[in-house]
């Protein structure tokens, strides 16, 4: 699409980390195929986990902000294709659109990859008027839900009509094109404008149905197994964009939030970081886009950093957070090599950089365009965080359990040369029993402390949102107190949010000790049987619980409570009735508006924690119990006088 | 002291039609305060790429001393270095300006400012006839604008413009009008008026200039009163004829002083500007007054302006004689 020329240079330097990383997997595993030619049977099963789980590494980065940040622009930036997504001066990124470079999991014969809503979720959306409606319809603003109902209405029905029987027939479906054209794109990931529409332009007719949309890519240079994440904007009015995008960060181990330099880090800016830092810092990252539209740029841009430091600060928010600066459309031009049409500010922004350069020269405005652009930092930084979150973490297991096939193989060559011998009345079955016995033994016990956990969990939750109630109608005494029931009044959600989210993270923290626990227990089961029923004297490595996280960032916390809709929710709210009343109100509102929120956080978030904690733990034992068959099967093959009379034990 | 001032405001400054006051307001780097530098023709106000923690400051015309209004009531010296925005209520400044001769600017501290609470702001919600909402082209008319705005109290937004600025950093012409065709389809609803452009072309900053002079002029006056801010107007350099309301700066944008009354009271029926010129003795005009406080239509500004020309018709009489023994008491005094 477009000529990066020596360009290329720049781009694929900054990936070097991760591209090294890459080279390490491959080296694995390349290795680990010629092993699994070889290797015994009882090995196969786990030495092809961690195959498939090199093979489907995708660390998955998500570009979120504010509408009109830049996302769009900036990622097409940093995948050096200035045109491939849609960027417009109007907000109408309306999909959440996965940039999958040089994927290995690409479907056949597939480059885009349109996915709809499905019947159901489709009803819900228009019925209620998604989350918007359903929550001022709960908070009793029938002006406010007739206004999303209308939203959504005019919404579905310019779409069924345009559609016509298509619409049907798309509901629940999926597209795939096998190659990439932009005006497939621009059909299906972004709203077209009103206007143009009038007129029959075809942008964005299935944009309103569109749920997800993947592309394929391979760009030379750029590492395997990448994935980047548009996202639509976050504080638009038309607010069934967010809920998307709040999904898209629950599934991302990174992010990249994007502000705008002109107006770096609003309160909506700061609600979004303040969901996703509480994951883990090192996990995001700040990129303060369209810096050449500022005025005095090296000043402005120093001004603007210590001004996201300090606040960062004074909001409990990490200051080790990585702050860069750039302009994606610096990028673009040179990506373009139109620098020469660039708009006059921007133009002038990026001499003031370069007081002492030559712009004369097309080439060298070029390559400045390029370095003060900021993308050649940012794919460092970005590769940088992936290889020291969730690759080292991928690292270290990949190691563990290669360790630990190692070790079984060693045990068993080593057992097979010296002789096992199967204690008198132990058989074959006799083993296979003890093991199905503590492999039922230790997923009862993990599913009653599971499921007690979850109990408290969901008590702690409660608890949690009854506090809050009750510092909230404190406040509010105070409040009447002081100014009388007039004046303004609000009670900041977030302490609400923080306690439901450390609730959960303890019970995450806890619920990764009991996995580590049930893997002991395990090892000491196995053991037991290897030293009693086989006289082998084995300590295995001990058990390693992996790295990667088993649980996701809980983002249905950062779902807009009507809580933070402060603008005239809170006032009306009160002016409703008397302070009683409100105080009944506020209780009801509040539980009508958290219980689902908890509902969610047990049973998408939780749940499946347990789910992946449980696996790791069947998957650790099946392991086991085909190590201890393996030793059986040597132990069998053994002719000594003790096998014997088992067998005719037996 | 309190009392006394109280007492002139009544009986003069407010007695007539006060200026109206247009409360500017946005979230922060939304281009407010570079707005109003330019209808200012000065850099009275600091603009900033990062969040500015200013107080709201009230502009008024003339050179009458400027001063800041604690939270607590009292009333110290204006220091710009000094003013703590948490213990500010708001800052009276004036400037001697063209536009303030028509209108009071009320400037606020950006909304959506994670270090500035939304009281700052819409503490001057209640003083506030008109409105002009600034949002940024580049990241024009936002859900947390929206929700803010939606709140405002409806006559205050029945009288409110919303400015698009910084319109000269849209790539061209195409993509602007794009940005101003969403904005007014998405807001235009919550405003009087949508208007776009950027305070560094001359031609929009004089339209921009004229539309807020026209949109006053219509303007029912909503805000409620503030003594403090009245208080500065007597204040004004003790006028050679200090019974004269034809010095005083409340009238100032008027064009005032040597005004013909008649023409004035025919001109107001018929013409929409806030152009009032009386040289009317004190005693008169709050005789004026308390007639109208009682039976006024203030929501109705074409009705009251023909309430105030009657009552003036009526008064006529005492008007001449008034004068007269006003300049008799000149001469004396010269």
């Amino acid at each position: 699409m477009s000529g990066l020329g020596d360009l290329n240079m720049v781009y694929s330097e900054g990936f070097s980390e991760l591209n090294r990383f890459w080279e390490q997997l491959d080296a694995i595993e390349a290795n680990l195929e010629a092993q699994l030619k070889t290797a015994p049977e009882h090995l196969r099963v786990q030495l092809e986990r961690v195959s498939e789980r090199i093979s489907s590494f995708e660390p998955t980065v998500s570009v979120i902000g504010q509408i009109k940040a830049g996302k769009s622009t900036l990622l097409n930036a940093m995948i050096g294709e200035s045109n491939l997504l849609p960027s417009d001066v109007n907000p109408w990124t309306s999909v959440i659109t996965g940039i999958h470079l040089n994927s290995r999991i690409r479907p056949d014969n597939t480059r885009a990859l349109f996915r709809f809503f499905d019947a159901e979720e489709w009803d819900r959306l228009v019925e209620t008027g998604g989350r918007l409606g359903e929550m001022a319809a709960r908070a009793g603003f029938d002006n406010e839900v007739e206004e999303v109902k209308d939203q959504v209405k005019q919404m579905r029905q310019t779409t069924e009509e345009r559609l016509g029987d298509e619409f049907h027939q798309l509901l629940g479906q999926s597209r795939s094109f096998a190659e990439i054209e932009k005006e497939t794109l621009d059909r299906y990931i972004c709203y077209g404008d009103p206007d143009d529409l009038e007129d029959g332009a075809t942008e964005g007719v299935y944009a309103d149905l569109t749920k997800l949309a993947d592309l394929y890519i391979d760009l030379p240079g750029y590492p395997r197994g990448l994935c980047f994440r548009d996202t639509p904007g976050v504080n638009d009015t038309f607010m069934m964009r967010e809920q998307i995008t709040l999904n898209a960060i629950s599934e991302s181990r990174m992010c990249i939030v994007v502000l705008s330099a002109h107006q770096a880090l609003s309160t909506v800016d700061l609600a979004l970081l303040r969901i996703i830092c509480s994951v883990e810092s090192r996990e995001v990252l700040i990129f303060v886009n369209r810096v050449d539209e500022l005025g005095d740029l090296a000043e402005d841009i120093k001004k603007i950093e210590r001004d996201i430091r300090h606040t960062l600060g004074r909001m409990g928010l990490s200051e080790r957070l990585n702050i860069l600066f750039g302009s994606g459309y610096w990028a673009n031009c040179a990506i373009d090599d139109r620098c020469a049409d660039m708009i006059a500010n921007s133009l002038a922004a990026l001499k003031s950089l370069y007081p002492a350069a030559d712009f004369t020269d097309p080439e060298e405005l070029r390559v400045k365009a390029i370095e003060a652009s900021g993308i050649g930092a940012l794919h460092k930084a970005v590769a940088q965080q992936i290889v020291d979150g969730p690759g080292k973490a991928l690292m270290a297991d990949i190691k563990a359990s290669l360790a630990q096939a190692t070790d079984a193989q060693d045990a068993v060559v080593a057992i097979a040369a010296s002789g096992a011998v199967m204690s008198r009345g132990v058989s074959r079955t006799g083993i296979k029993l003890k093991l199905d016995g503590l492999k039922l033994e230790v997923l009862t016990s993990f599913d009653n402390r599971a499921a007690a956990e979850r109990l408290q969990l969901h008590e702690k939750m409660h608890k949690a949102m009854t506090q809050f109630v009750d510092t909230a109608i404190e406040a509010l005494q105070s409040h009447i107190d002081a100014f009388g029931e007039a004046d303004n009044w609000t009670h900041e959600p977030s302490s609400l949010r923080m306690m439901l989210r450390s609730a959960y993270s303890n019970a995450t923290t806890k619920l990764r000790r009991d996995g580590e626990k049930y893997l002991d227990e395990i090892g000491d089961g196995v053991h037991d049987i290897l030293f009693y029923d086989l006289n082998v004297h084995h300590d295995s490595v001990s058990a390693e619980f992996p790295n990667q996280s088993q649980h996701k960032a809980p983002t249905a916390l950062a779902k807009t409570l009507s809580l933070d809709l402060q603008g005239g929710w809170w006032r009306r709210f009160w002016r409703l009735g008397g302070k009683t009343r409100a105080e009944t109100r506020y209780r009801s509102l509040i539980e009508t508006e958290v219980t689902p929120l908890m509902e969610e956080v047990l049973n998408d978030f939780f749940d499946e924690a347990v789910a992946n904690t449980r696996s790791i733990i069947v998957d650790y034992f099946d392991d086991q119990a085909s190590f201890v068959g393996a030793i059986v099967e040597a132990a069998e093959r053994m002719p000594s006088a003790d096998k014997k009379t088992t067998r005719s034990a037996a | 002291m309190n009392q006394t001032l109280n007492l002139v405001a009544s009986t003069s400054a407010s007695a007539i039609r006060r200026k109206p006051r247009i409360m500017v307001a946005g979230e922060f780097s939304a281009g407010k305060s570079f707005l109003i530098n330019a209808l200012l023709e000065k850099e009275v106000l600091p603009s900033n790429v990062t969040s500015t923690a200013m107080p709201p400051i009230w502009l008024v015309g003339g050179a009458g001393g400027s001063f800041s209004v604690r939270r607590d009531g009292e009333i110290v010296d204006f220091d710009i270095t000094k003013t703590d925005i948490n213990e500010t209520a708001f800052c009276v400044v004036s400037a001697d300006s063209e536009i303030l001769r028509y209108i009071d600017i009320i400037d606020t501290p950006g909304n959506s400012d994670p270090n500035i609470p939304s009281e700052h702001w819409e503490r001057m919600v209640q003083y506030a006839d008109g409105l002009v909402w600034c949002t940024s082209a580049m990241q024009a008319w936002k859900q947390s604008e929206k929700a803010t705005v939606a709140d405002l109290p409806e006559d205050l937004r029945a009288q409110a413009l919303l400015m698009i600025t910084q319109a000269d950093r849209m790539p061209d012409e195409r993509a602007a009008a794009k940005v101003q065709r969403r904005v007014e389809r998405d807001a235009g609803k919550y405003f009087a008026d949508v208007a776009m452009g950027s305070m560094v072309r001359d031609s929009d900053v004089r339209s921009t200039t004229s539309r807020l002079i026209e949109l006053a002029a219509g303007m029912a006056l909503r805000g409620s009163e503030e003594p403090a801010v009245e208080r500065l107007r007597p204040m004004q350099p003790k006028a050679k004829s200090a019974t004269t309301l034809a010095s005083h700066p409340a009238v100032e944008p008027c064009g005032v002083a040597k005004a013909d009354a008649t023409e004035t009271t025919q001109g107001r029926e018929t013409d929409a500007s806030p152009e009032i010129s009386l040289g009317l003795p004190n005693g008169t005009l709050a005789a004026v007054w308390r007639n109208l406080e009682n039976n006024a239509d203030l929501s109705d500004n074409q009705a009251f302006l023909e309430q105030v020309a009657a009552l003036l018709e009526s008064t006529k009489d005492i008007l001449s004689k008034q004068s007269d023994s006003n300049a008799a008491a000149e001469a004396k005094a010269d």
